[in-house]
């Protein structure tokens, strides 16, 4: 709740506007790039937005230094891991395929294979008789 | 006195709900029949609680601020419209229309199944009571719409500005259609445990209780989609909110449903399956409930902010699933009627669909609630949002799709594909489609694989209904001899050519989707893809209870004007929030979507502008799936009359 209401107190202070003219690179690639990484970024003042429709200025700080460290040439994985070590992988949308979340990306496509084979077990070749 | 006539009738309708409860369970042994007299007086359940939700609607036209729901949701300057609305846009007043429309549903259920037995129809009865008992009780003891405050107000605070929008209007109470319509399934297969006569056959039943909640559901999905389309200034349609995956968890289910009851009807199997996906469809509603009501989430519906409610209502539904389940496991059937299947049959696609959506079901569920897990486990914070979803649902949506044009053509108890031929034809065609498009555009695999199913998927759906008719001799001569057939046809053929337009739709925005962000002098002209865009002026003006800047964008295409873009920033002043609005033209095939940004000086502003190709495909796919569950409603009526 609490962040809720820093967030709020964000919206009303500052008009800023998700991404503005001024913070788009010139380079296209590199822009997409910036666009991408964003999307899965969480802002972490607001309800359940990215950095790149969010309108607080944490977001717009976080573009910004999104946007230097790909002029400086870093990669996308590096740049995730230093904002991942500064704020904690709540700022991940996409959480990160290690320790327990390897079970929330599996248990999925296990449910289905197993569950498959299983239907195909049964129902492929019921014993006679049944 | 209104507001206190309200609460009085809600009190009566729970003494009655409870007395017809006590009548339900003493009778059956006294009474055989179930008589009329009875049957009366659960209409008047459903009459008291109309009554009683009319009363509050009421309170709102009026604006009585001495009621708090009144004052805290509603201001005197409102548009009526919003007045009337803002009675379901809160927790207490959503909460009234909730047990409302389970009664509503108690009543169509009585008044449209009278040839079943009736110690099947009591029980089913019997849960749908106890059901709407649970939410009353609730209602009353801890949300009282009614509740007056002490010293009234001057004004009210409003309603939150972004939800006064005449689609939101809809929005609650057809989704709430949806979500209380699969109380009857719910009812049904509880009912039909507690009856302990598995020879009863409640296909027909099923069928129908489920078809209903699927159109509601899918109007009322796509109309909270639509709103989050323009309302939000995004230019998103879905957001993995949520509260939208909650609402998308009973529909999945429900879906499922739907198909496996066709395997109950054609081979009487799997009938446990079906009653436990229809006990499921309700529970996943309640615990869609739960999360928006219980304030573990923060988002524009979250509304009720008292701990001990959310926990009042964890324990209503978990009381209610709980048990459910309890009978499932003790009273279902343990008749075994295993199908012996081929790869060619249509039963075992049908089942593999079912695990498809089952699957997906899981994959969002656990999505949803895997931050609390992970809270409540290890103490830690993790976010799971879109690109989670992206990743992990797309392999499934894709099997699934590619299924469903198979699925569809081959037969029942089918020993070989005899339709091969047609099969890979139809995928030769949609590949040729798919790649077709890149004489234009990039290639990238995800938009082929995405155009090569929606093709595949809407030729299969009219090439399956050409063929039915293609077998009879005379088109209209068939229709006359098996209407139930044909408007199942029909809805089966709608629905799946809507799912594939949704699929093209989807495609056709993710790929190729074009954005601009620049600073726009008034004056100025840009031009994005083909489209010229001139900024005519922007325009300040006072409305009843708001304050807007309105900017005035003339679109051109090939010098010819296409229409004009207003986009709008408004101000309400009784909450101190701003609001974009986005101003949206629909130039088939694209969308034009304009968003209005800060000032810069005098005479510039930062403008966003999308071109959205082909995303009215989305929602028309939508409503073609949903018209397809109600074309294949009418093959009930069309039932009767066919035995009468």
């Amino acid at each position: 709740m609490r962040i809720h209401y820093i967030c709020l107190i964000f919206v009303l202070a500052s008009k800023a506007f998700a991404v503005e003219p001024s913070e788009i690179l010139n380079d296209t690639k590199l822009e997409d790039r910036a666009r991408n990484l964003s999307s899965n970024i969480r802002c972490l003042v607001c309800q359940n937005e990215n950095i790149d429709s969010s309108e607080s200025e944490f977001a717009k700080d976080l573009r910004l230094y999104i946007r230097d460290q790909l002029v400086e040439g870093r990669t996308d994985e590096e740049i995730e891991k230093f904002l991942v070590s500064k704020y904690g992988s709540y700022i991940l949308f996409k959480p990160e395929f290690t320790g327990y979340n390897i079970f929330l990306y599996l248990l999925g496509p296990f449910i289905f294979i197993f569950s498959f084979i299983m239907i195909l077990l049964v129902f492929l070749n019921p014993k006679k008789g049944e | 006195m209104i507001s206190e006539l309200g609460h009085f009738l809600l009190i009566s309708a729970f003494c009655l709900n409870l007395g017809l409860i006590a009548n339900n369970i003493s009778t059956r042994s006294v009474l055989a029949g179930y008589t009329r007299f009875f049957n009366r007086l659960e209409s008047l359940l459903f009459i008291l609680l109309s009554i009683s939700f009319l009363l509050l609607i009421v309170s709102f036209i009026n604006s009585d601020f001495s009621v708090k729901l009144v004052a805290n949701n509603s201001h005197a300057l409102k548009p009526i419209l919003y007045k009337v609305a803002g009675a379901w846009g809160n927790h207490e007043g959503s909460m009234l229309l909730w047990v409302l429309i389970l009664s509503v549903y108690l009543f169509l259920f009585q008044a449209s199944s009278s040839g079943y037995p009736k110690a099947l129809l009591r029980n089913v009865i019997l849960i749908q009571l106890s059901t709407t008992a649970l939410f009353l009780f609730y209602l009353l003891i801890l949300s009282n719409p009614f509740e007056r405050l002490e010293i009234p107000p001057l004004n009210g605070q409003d309603l939150n500005p972004i939800l006064q929008d005449v689609l939101l209007v809809a929005h609650p109470p057809i989704l709430y259609l949806g979500y209380l319509g699969l109380s009857i399934p719910f009812s049904i297969a509880v009912g039909f445990l507690l009856t302990n006569d598995h020879k009863i056959n409640i296909v027909s039943l099923i069928r129908f209780w489920s078809l209903v909640p699927f159109v509601f559901l899918t109007l009322g999905i796509l109309l909270g989609s639509i709103w989050a389309y323009y309302e939000l200034g995004w230019g998103g349609w879905w957001f993995w909110d949520p509260v939208e995956n909650v609402s998308l968890l009973p529909w999945l289910i429900n879906l499922a449903l739907i198909h496996s009851i066709l395997i109950l009807e054609r081979r009487s199997s799997l009938l446990n399956w079906t009653i436990l996906l229809s006990i499921m469809g309700f529970s996943f509603s309640m615990i869609g409930t739960f999360v928006v009501r219980s304030g573990l989430i923060t988002s524009v519906h979250a509304f009720a902010n008292d701990p001990s409610r959310g926990l009042f209502i964890l324990l209503i539904i978990f009381l209610a699933i709980a048990s459910s389940l309890v009978i499932y496991i003790t009273k279902r059937s343990n008749h075994k009627n295993f199908m012996n299947l081929n790869f060619a049959s249509k039963e075992l696609w049908i089942i593999v669909q079912n695990l498809t959506l089952l699957v997906i079901a899981t994959i969002v569920f656990l999505g949803t609630i895997w931050p609390f897990i992970i809270e409540a486990m290890f103490d830690e914070q993790v976010s799971v949002g879109e690109p989670f979803y992206e990743v992990s649902l797309t392999p499934f949506v894709i099997i699934f799709a590619f299924m469903l044009p198979i699925a569809s053509k081959i037969r029942w108890k089918g020993k070989n594909f005899s339709n091969i031929k047609t099969i890979i034809g139809l995928i030769c065609i949609s590949i040729a489609f798919s790649a077709s498009a890149f004489i234009w555009k990039e290639f990238k695999l995800l938009t082929f694989i995405g155009l090569f199913l929606s093709s595949w998927v809407c030729l299969g759906s009219i090439l399956e209904f050409t063929s039915y008719f293609k077998s009879q001799l005379n088109f209209i001569d068939s229709l006359k001899r098996s209407p139930i057939l044909n408007s199942r046809l029909i809805g089966r053929t709608c629905a799946h050519f809507g799912f594939g337009l949704l699929i093209f739709g989807v495609t056709a925005v993710t790929s190729w989707e074009v954005e601009d962000i620049r600073n726009v002098e008034v004056g100025e002209s840009y031009y994005l893809k083909s489209y010229q865009i001139v900024f005519k002026g922007i325009d300040y003006s006072v409305e009843k209870n708001f304050k807007k800047v309105s900017g005035s964008f003339e679109v051109l295409n090939n010098n010819k004007l296409v229409g004009t873009l207003l986009p709008e920033k408004r101000l309400y002043p009784s909450r101190n929030e701003v609001t974009t609005e986005a101003s949206i033209k629909p130039t088939f095939p694209d969308d034009l979507y304009m968003v209005l940004g800060n000032k810069i000086d005098e005479n510039a502003w930062v403008v966003r502008t999308y071109i959205k190709p082909f995303i009215s495909f989305i929602w028309l796919g939508v409503i073609l799936m949903a018209l397809g569950g109600f074309i294949s409603l009418l093959s009930f009526s069309s039932y009767n009359k066919f035995k009468a």
